[in-house]
């Protein structure tokens, strides 16, 4: 028997497929954005972990900040090896001669093995080796191509690195495991030198931020993994990781932005989802004749559901498939530009598990969006066709399909939340995106009751327009929902940039330093402050010891154990390495909320002064302990006070201070803040970086922009996403201004043999489709405010503000789409013939 | 009905009781009428208060019998069709159609009994605009699971004289064409009942006449009962018998 109903279903789609494209496009958006999305993350994803060699730079990677592997380490690493290269890797300033294109670079020195996987590609064509070394009394260096665009340095410029002058010999094309760096080294734009010419330059010394790197190629008998277990195990305070782990921070970022973005695509389906119901209604509608024969014929309600049923799942089928083959389409050429911009592998990655997601979500929503609008239709009355009334009216159907279609909600959102790489984020997603459409429904049924109360006796034109927004089978509740959903992604998106581009530019409070010394030795600290201070207009020098370590207890347990409050995790997960340091006297302009400091002069044993931060996140109490590895050895200190200061003032601030003994006698670094007017700013850099060439100088500013930068590439993502899902939003609109337009032709018919002129006509309609646009937008606008509001503040943990002009182009937008599209569907109703209305009816 | 009689009347009876057996769901009662209606009312709620559609019409139909309705607008000659042919519930009264008490049979076991014992031709002809004519007239059968459904439509056209337009699409036939198609499709089940309402009200004369021989003729071959509703004086008087109604009650019979 289903044999029989598929094939009087295909049979009946044969010719009756018209009007479909609406349905088809809705949902090929939706599982296209989806696609897209999924395969894109999974293929970059695989595409690190098949090139993990070459993203390495190695089999194994080896290494610690600052120092370098002791003696007995290399002849054990070099048992291992069978080919072993190192190169260091620090931060610094780039100088030149004019001290106002000055810039802080990543600075790579590399040996003659490097790289030991993959190609080095510079601009041009030319060996590494070779334009590196030293010629005529300069050492060579390639840099970054951002580096030449922004015009920072030239091919042939002589640029300084601490003590040595370089000559820029060419511009990186690829640097094959600029991935694998470690840390926030990829961060900033890359230079590369000669190990040699790092030595030169003398930039290498006690305490300075450099990562010492070690790569190698293993002997054929050794495997890596278990290699890496035993190194970390008796090496624990060096970095070990194989190939098969290159980037992992990378593949975290890239699952969870995957994730992120696979939620928005996921809006997208959702938003298609009304297209869907309102195509397959229309179909329906167009269909009960057909279903009303097929019951006089003896087809029981059970089967004619089948056969719709399988109808609505075959074109399902080709919606899903084309968006899976658009997703696909859209992934091979992102891929290029992907690899292209970001030098990111991309191994092409479309896998089994991950077509039956997709598969499932589309399915899932064509089943949601269509279940409920088939049952409507199944209550057609096969004695319908007696008298020729096969009504194209909101019928209701049973409480069964509401509960089918309950169950296939809750079977997406069940998907959605199990296959989340955040389960909670994946929860609040699920509860916001039911929350924001029941509101719309809500909205929409509120301007339906809302304009039934509105006559305008006087005005016949607006009476009409009013009228249409809540006459029986109106679709205002539709059009609120879809574009409003689409409005509101846009709004919230366009609201969290501003805000971004906001807070970017105020990041920096008035009373914020100028620049960031580190690496500053302490015995360099008298000439330092003395240099700094004799700067006119220099003041709030303020410098602290700065000393690497881990946290290796709280109140006695892991630190992860006693973790509770899961956004202050960053403090004891990735290496787990944290800047600790001391004070003797008190720190300024921070408040003390528990306890208090210890005096100066205090020399017992170690007490620590916590920021809020750690208190809150590990419940800790003024009296509990936390212990500290520090340079390998065990520290255990009490806590005396908790204090509070707002990390965006950019002054120092420390999570952990601790009293003076025992970390005093330590060796040690120490970093340095200090305010500048603008106008000495590149003086006093060119000063600290020429007399101190081992401090590395950080401008607040240029770090901001290189943010500025980073953020800008993640709005363009965002902006992409909330633009398919407007687009979402105007298939769906589109979908309902055709299916309304036979009906509008037959009212324009009629307005017009009753003597209205075409103007009015025109009027009455456009008037509708402004007030729909105009209260969807400002609904839109309104919830998309509040989404932003939320995201700003509760996921960025940032202060909020509300920026008018973003939501009010929005708003204006959304009038302009439902205006422009209304407006077809008038002109497309007033070309038909009366004629054919009034003979047909 | 009596099972002594002798000749072809026993073996009439004899398959028709096999029949009812067969198509009848749920068959409570044997009788030579295949619609027995007694007292049946039919009651709408509407804002405006009730309105009686129909107000206790009894009639009684044997087996292969011819029978015209006829009356003027709002009669309740359609609504009566209706409820025989089991598309509306009567709120009153007793309906028995081919054995089966159909005012209580559920919305499935109604489906089961038009597919088995109905057979119904509309005015608007109403086949399915998106299937060929023989898809159309194979559809009953095919939704029986009835595995010749395509070689019986084949030869229910080629009796309504349309075996050239087994292929053709409503939109691409006649009227008369369609209708003919429609009394295909009525057909094809070997239903003992045919319901027809005004099956040549969209038709010119001609046409008209050509269809009612035709739905007259393929009746008696198919040896079913035939309840036609019609307007035209000459087509009513094809029928054995005639039925006048008005205002919700039959109004007078006429035997021929």
């Amino acid at each position: 028997m289903l044999v029989t109903l598929v094939r009087i279903a295909s049979r009946d789609l044969r010719r009756g497929h018209r009007g479909f494209w609406i349905f088809l496009s809705c949902l090929a958006l939706g599982v296209a954005a989806i696609t897209a999305v999924m395969v894109m993350s999974a293929s970059l994803v695989n595409g690190i972990a098949k090139d993990g060699r070459m993203l390495l730079g190695g089999e194994l990677a080896i290494g610690q900040q600052f120092h370098d592997l002791t003696d007995a380490q290399r002849v054990q690493i070099g048992e291992y090896s069978e080919t072993m290269t190192r190169f260091i890797e620090m931060r610094t300033l780039l100088r030149t001669e004019d001290v106002r294109r000055s810039v802080l670079v990543s600075l790579k020195a590399v040996d003659d093995r490097y790289p030991l996987y993959g190609t080095f590609d510079l601009r041009g064509g030319g060996s590494l080796t070779e334009l590196i070394r030293r010629a005529d009394d300069t050492w060579g260096a390639v840099v970054d191509p951002v580096l030449v665009e922004s015009g920072r340095a030239s091919i042939g410029e002589k640029v300084i690195f601490g003590n040595a002058e370089f000559t820029v010999m060419g511009v990186i094309e690829n640097e094959p495991d600029r991935i694998g760096s470690t840390g926030s080294f990829g961060f900033w734009p890359r230079v590369i030198i000669s190990s040699g010419a790092m030595a030169d330059a003398g930039l290498v010394v006690e305490g300075s931020r450099s990562y010492f790197d070690y790569r190698l190629r293993l002997k054929e008998s050794l495997d890596p993994q278990a290699l890496v277990a035993e190194l970390a195990e008796r090496y624990p305070l060096l970095d070990v990781r194989d190939f098969t782990n290159a980037s992992p921070n990378l593949s975290e970022v890239i699952e969870r932005i995957g994730v992120l973005l696979a939620l928005a695509g996921l809006t997208t389906l959702l938003i298609g989802g009304v297209g869907v119901s309102n195509a397959v209604r229309a179909y329906l509608d167009s269909r009960l004749s057909t279903i009303a024969i097929l019951k006089c014929v003896g087809a029981a309600q059970r089967k004619v559901f089948l056969i719709y049923l399988t109808q609505i799942l075959m074109l399902s089928g080709v919606g899903i498939g084309l968006g899976i083959m658009i997703g696909i389409m859209a992934t091979l050429v992102s891929a290029a530009v992907i690899e292209r911009l970001y030098s990111l592998p991309v191994a092409f990655s479309f896998s089994p598990a991950i077509a039956v997601i997709i598969i499932t979500y589309g399915v899932l929503t064509a089943l949601l969006f269509t279940l409920w609008p088939l049952a409507c239709a199944l209550n057609t009355k096969p004695s319908a066709l007696f008298r020729n009334m096969i009504s194209t009216d909101r019928r209701k159907a049973s409480w069964y399909y509401a509960a089918m279609s309950a169950l296939m909600a809750a079977a997406l959102a069940a998907i959605v939340i199990m296959t989340a790489y955040e389960r909670r984020f994946a929860i609040w997603f699920v509860i916001c995106v039911s929350a924001a459409w029941l509101a719309f429904r809500l909205v929409g049924l509120l301007i339906t009751a809302l304009s039934r109360q509105f006559g305008f006796r006087h005005r016949p034109v607006v009476r009409l327009a009013i009228a249409n927004l809540h006459r029986p089978g109106s679709a205002t509740s539709d059009i609120v929902l879809a574009i409003g959903l689409g409005l509101s992604v846009l709004v919230a998106t366009a609201m969290v940039s501003a805000n971004m581009d906001e807070q970017i530019n105020n990041l920096i409070p008035d009373n914020a330093p100028t620049f960031f010394f580190t690496g500053i030795q302490s015995e360099q600290l008298p000439g330092f402050k003395e240099l700094v201070t004799a700067v006119d207009g220099v003041s709030d020098l303020n410098i602290l010891p700065y000393i690497p370590g881990r946290i290796s207890r709280i109140k006695g347990l892991d630190p992860l154990d006693a973790l509770v409050d899961e956004d202050s995790r960053w403090l004891v997960d990735d290496d787990g390495e944290r800047i600790f340091s001391y004070t003797a006297e008190p720190l300024e302009d921070v408040v003390v909320i528990a306890g208090d400091w210890w005096s100066p002069a205090y020399a017992g044993p170690t007490l620590l002064s916590v920021h809020r931060d750690v208190a809150e996140g590990f419940d800790v109490a003024v009296g509990d302990t936390i212990t500290m590895n520090i340079l390998g050895r065990e520290i255990t200190g009490t806590v005396h006070n908790i204090r509070d200061l707002e990390w965006r003032s950019m002054r120092l601030n420390f999570a952990i201070m601790l009293s003076p003994y025992p970390l005093s006698s330590i060796p040690h670094s120490n970093i340095g803040t200090v305010r500048v007017p603008p106008d000495i700013e590149f003086e006093l850099q060119e000063q600290v970086a020429s007399s101190y060439t081992n401090v590395t100088v950080i401008r607040i500013k240029d770090a901001l922009n290189r943010v500025s930068d980073l953020m800008g590439q993640a709005r363009s993502v965002a902006n992409s996403i909330s633009v398919v899902t407007i687009l979402a939003g105007i298939l769906v609109l589109a979908g309902i201004v055709i299916s309304e337009s036979r009906r509008r032709a037959y009212e324009s018919v009629l307005l017009k043999t009753i003597g209205a002129s075409r103007r009015y006509v025109l009027m009455a309609f456009s008037l509708e489709y402004l007030l729909q646009g105009g209260i969807t937008a400002t609904v839109a606008v309104v919830f998309g405010t509040l989404a932003s509001w939320a995201v700003v503040t509760g996921l960025m943990g940032w202060d909020w503000r509300l920026i008018a002009l973003p939501a009010l182009n929005t708003a204006i937008l959304g009038l302009a789409i439902s205006l422009v599209l209304g407006m077809l569907g008038i002109m497309r109703a007033l070309r038909h013939r009366p004629l054919m209305y009034l003979r047909n009816g | 009905m009596s099972g002594t009689q002798s000749g072809p009347l026993e073996i009439d009876i004899d398959r028709r009781v096999r029949d009812m057996i067969e198509k009848s769901p749920n068959l409570t009662e044997l009788s030579e009428s295949i619609i027995t209606l007694d007292d049946l009312w039919l009651v709408l709620q509407s804002q405006a208060g009730d309105v009686e559609i129909l107000r206790g019409v009894t009639l009684d139909v044997p087996y292969g019998e011819s029978v015209s309705i006829s009356g003027p607008s709002g009669a309740g000659k359609t609504s009566l069709m209706m409820i025989i042919g089991g598309m509306e519930k009567a709120t009153g009264g007793r309906v028995v159609v081919a054995g089966s008490p159909i005012n209580d049979l559920s919305e499935e076991e109604l489906a089961r009994f038009r597919r088995r014992n109905v057979g119904i031709v509309f005015q608007s002809f109403h086949l399915i605009p998106t299937m060929t004519a023989l898809e159309n007239v194979a559809i009953p059968l095919e939704l029986s699971g009835d595995k010749d459904a395509f070689d019986r439509a084949r030869n229910e056209l080629a009796a309504v004289g349309l075996l050239g337009r087994l292929g053709h699409y409503p939109s691409q036939l006649s009227g008369g064409e369609q209708q003919r198609v429609a009394i295909a499709r009525a057909l094809i089940a070997q239903p003992d009942l045919i319901l027809a309402d005004e099956p040549t009200g969209n038709l010119d004369m001609s046409n008209s006449e050509r269809i009612m021989d035709l739905l007259v003729e393929r009746c008696a071959d198919k040896n079913a009962t035939l309840l036609l509703i019609t307007h035209q004086r000459e087509l009513a008087q094809r029928c054995s018998r005639h039925v006048e109604m008005s205002d919700g009650r039959i109004a007078g019979y006429q035997e021929r």
